[in-house]
């Protein structure tokens, strides 16, 4: 049996569920923000109604001076759901994010995820698998319906779940690692994203290849790689890589291939991670995009090794890589010249994002805001009521102490943890 | 006999808070097949889909939902409850309905086992490879696997019951299905670790699957570090016993040869009572390798504390073989020294086990459809004492006690 690369990528979840065309990846977006506006509207609707009453309530039980209390927007009342523009909420229509603006919002709050992963100083597998569930979680829900910097929590503790296994270390171990997070807030949104996810969990990352392909440059820069499909031999193929790269040195080869080894890394780090390149294209398109953007020469004097630049196949890569490549510089993480400060460009965010953001705090889903509490089995009450049960929330609080003590007393208790 | 193969050493499920020595459940039945879980109709027009409720990914999840009935429950561990299921529309087509408890994960969310054996089960289809149909989540959380229904037991069945005859070509035949199998995840750059004939589930047309990926992990990446805790011990291969941290498809192709060699010898081939005994068990029979034949052994972690002390031994010489397999022949022999070779460098590849004459060499493997096995009512019994399976012993207790202490344990 012959297996090639492609016959294995075929199989990969990546492939099935996660590659789209462009117009199928736009259905799919207005699809969810269609389903998403429909449910805001609704449950902010129903939250006025429940406000109201609650407004109305406190009126009726106040003491006699309480009559006097404007209370007109209800904003005092049921203080633990978050109401949408707050005090500021004057009951008009809401004005939910168009899908172009869910687009924004969601590559802010996976810019937010990469500065994060850079702050907790996490292998760049975590973060770019991190930030790829987040984009894959976001294909089917609303940043309307989910927190972003919810969700990147949760995202991040699955990807070190999964890349690192028993070293990722526990979910309060990663939450004492976070400003004003629990463990329960690590925990809860869980199974909210891996159903989103599909329960498919592997992501192939273009940047895994990177080492290889420069490896075979390598020898192809030393006069060692005798495996030219046209019959060039290795001497040629050494003189057309350093021609390619504009030096004539094998040393002055090394370094200049060592600056374009990191330039196209940091593109497959960054723009690769914040644009659509995963949904659009495969691993190694990617891989190749970042790299004839590094450098033109070299990359088509490589894919000439594999591929007869006389090809028909050749002519159709090379526009696939272009088109790839023009997407990959279209974000403006995109240098020519990489800086020193990598994450420099995510400094400041540009005013369409601002505005998007900021529109966003007037749309939100108030029945999807407390994931905690959803999770705590409350899911359908919460969404169907917009009041949670405290009796159930309580019994099941008092069942998982219970089990805790009991297995406590056999292991003895949790070790405090230092600081 | 009375002798167990140790459990798999992993560590407790965190938070699990059911009986200490209650087994793990065993994945039964098992190809998220993307035909079956289709995407949310991108054709249908934008309207709510669902309820007023729901959103599209759990849209998505109710169609996979629907599309199984539960049945019978077959067993229950700590980690899962295990049903029979079928198909709504076609009610004579089985699978095993896999549900993970919810208490057993709650510390760190979705335990690691589970995790891994969805991640890497939904990348695998193979005819040898257990197959994973679908995966939905029920209203009250709990993920459920739904994995194709294996009705024949575990291979170590096959050999345990004294029973069922077979021969060579019996022989044969399953250890080319396993060889086929664990080349395959290796091609997609896989290592199962845990590979041993409890882990080796047999369908209704008699192939064998490759199942439990609980410790499966990716190798694509050569600098990650590994750990050298993995590994059921009978199966484990010598040098993840000197410490070796990197390493690649050699682990799982030495315990493919301990496999091979169990069903030959029908009997434990390499059992040991403890892990610091199991290098001596492995020295009696294949000699004390040297620098020599295994270049860079000295640098292996627990090398000094292990091996530098130990005096010189031969390996068995081939008449030794010979007289303990007679029942897979010279070829068979020369199959299964080349999986347990020592040196992991020279130890035989899935796909050099595959080009071996041992597979041309007569007899002819058996066909499928005549291999012996165990007869239908009693093999489903089978798989759901399997999911029940207790490591009761004072031993496991005790490993398990060091296993939650054991921190920095990595897998």
């Amino acid at each position: 049996m012959r297996l090639n690369e492609d016959d294995l990528y075929r199989q990969s979840t990546q492939y099935k569920h996660w590659s789209f065309t462009p117009s199928d990846l736009t259905r799919l977006r207005q699809k969810t923000n269609a389903h998403a506006a429909t449910q805001v509207k609704l449950h902010i609707a129903q939250d006025r109604v429940e406000r109201a009453k609650l407004a109305t309530l406190d009126v009726a039980s106040a003491p006699e001076s309480g009559a006097d209390t404007p209370n007109g927007n209800g904003a005092g009342t049921g203080a633990n759901t978050p109401v949408p523009g707050g005090a500021g909420d004057k009951g008009g229509e809401v004005d939910c994010l168009t899908t172009e603006e869910e687009n924004m919002v969601v590559d802010k709050f996976c810019e937010t995820a990469m500065k994060l992963g850079d702050f907790l100083k996490l292998q760049p597998d975590v973060t770019a698998t991190a930030i790829q569930f987040m984009r894959r979680f976001y294909l089917y829900n609303s940043p309307m319906t989910y927190d972003g910097t919810k969700i990147s929590k949760t995202a991040f503790f699955l990807a070190l779940k999964l890349e690192l296994g028993t070293r990722a270390g526990s979910a309060s171990d990663f939450a004492s690692r976070l400003p004003k997070t629990s463990r329960d807030d690590i925990v809860a949104p869980e199974y909210t994203i891996v159903q989103a996810l599909r329960f498919n969990f592997e992501v192939r990352h273009p940047f895994r290849g990177l080492k290889g392909v420069h490896l075979e440059l390598e020898d192809m820069i030393r006069g060692n790689y005798a495996v030219a499909h046209d019959g060039r031999t290795p001497a040629e193929l050494r003189g057309e890589a350093l021609q390619a790269l504009e030096v004539a040195e094998e040393e002055e080869a090394a370094t200049k291939l060592g600056n374009i080894y990191a330039h196209t890394k940091d593109i497959l780090t960054m723009a690769a991670q914040l644009t659509d390149a995963y949904f659009l294209y495969t691993p190694s398109q990617i891989l190749l995009a970042a790299h004839l953007l590094a450098s033109p020469a070299l990359t088509t004097f490589y894919l000439a090794t594999k591929i007869p630049s006389s090809s028909p196949a050749s002519t159709k890569i090379l526009s696939t890589l272009q088109s790839c490549a023009d997407l990959l510089s279209s974000h403006r993480s995109y240098s020519k010249n990489p800086a020193q400060h990598k994450l420099a460009w995510a400094d400041g965010d540009p005013p369409a994002t601002k505005k998007a953001m900021k529109k966003l705090r007037g749309c939100k889903d108030p029945t999807t805001q407390d994931l905690v509490a959803l999770n705590a089995g409350k899911k359908r009450d919460v969404v169907r009521d917009g009041t949670l049960e405290e009796g159930k929330a309580k019994r099941r609080k008092l069942n998982r102490e219970t089990a805790e003590k009991e297995n406590d007393a056999f292991w003895g208790p949790e070790l405090k943890k230092e600081g | 006999m009375g002798m167990s193969p140790a459990l798999s050493p992993r560590p407790n499920p965190p938070g699990s808070h059911g009986p200490v020595n209650a087994a793990k459940a065993k994945p039964l039945v098992h190809l998220l097949n993307h035909k079956t879980v289709p995407s949310p109709s991108l054709t249908s027009a934008a309207t709510t889909p669902g309820g007023p409720d729901e959103g599209l990914a759990e849209e998505m999840n109710d169609v996979v939902k629907n599309q199984f009935v539960f049945g019978a429950r077959l067993g229950e561990g700590t980690y899962a409850t295990v049903y029979r299921g079928h198909y709504r529309e076609e009610p004579s087509k089985l699978v095993a309905i896999k549900k993970m408890k919810k208490n057993t994960e709650w510390q760190d969310g979705i335990n690691l086992d589970s995790l891994r054996e969805m991640k890497y089960l939904a990348e695998l289809h193979h005819p040898y490879v257990i197959n994973l149909i679908a995966v939905f989540t029920t209203k009250d959380e709990n993920i459920n696997l739904v994995l194709e229904h294996l009705p024949r037991g575990e291979l170590q069945d096959i050999w345990k019951d004294k029973d069922i005859a077979y021969g060579g070509a019996d022989v044969k035949a399953w250890s080319n299905m396993i060889c086929q199998g664990v080349w395959w995840l290796h091609e997609n750059f896989v290592l199962h670790r845990d590979i041993k004939s409890n882990n080796i589930l047999i369908a209704a047309d008699n192939s064998l699957k490759l199942a439990d990926f609980g410790l499966a992990r990716s190798f694509a990446n050569p600098e990650a570090e590994m750990t050298y805790n993995v590994i059921t011990r009978f199966y484990r291969p010598p040098e993840l016993f000197l410490g070796s941290s990197h390493y690649g498809g050699c682990v799982d192709m030495w315990s493919v040869g301990c496999v091979i060699a169990e069903l030959a010898v029908r009997d434990w081939f390499l059992p040991s009572e403890t892990d610091l005994a199991h290098l001596g068990v492995i020295t009696e029979v294949f000699g004390v390798p040297t620098e020599s034949d295994w270049p860079g052994i000295s640098k292996l972690r627990f090398w000094k504390e292990q091996l530098e002390n130990t005096p010189a031994k031969r390996p068995q010489p081939l008449s030794w073989w010979r007289g303990r397999m007679p029942l897979i022949g010279d070829a068979g022999i020369d199959l299964v020294r080349g999986l347990l070779t020592m040196n992991p460098v020279k130890r035989l590849t899935a796909k050099q086990a595959l080009e071996h004459h041992y597979w041309t060499a007569a007899p002819k493997p058996q066909k499928k459809e005549n291999l012996p096995r165990k007869g239908g009512k009693e093999a489903e019994k089978a798989m759901g004492e399997s999911l029940k399976r207790v490591g009761e012993t004072e031993d496991d207790k005790m490993t398990k006690i060091a296993r939650k202490l054991d921190f920095g344990a990595m897998r």
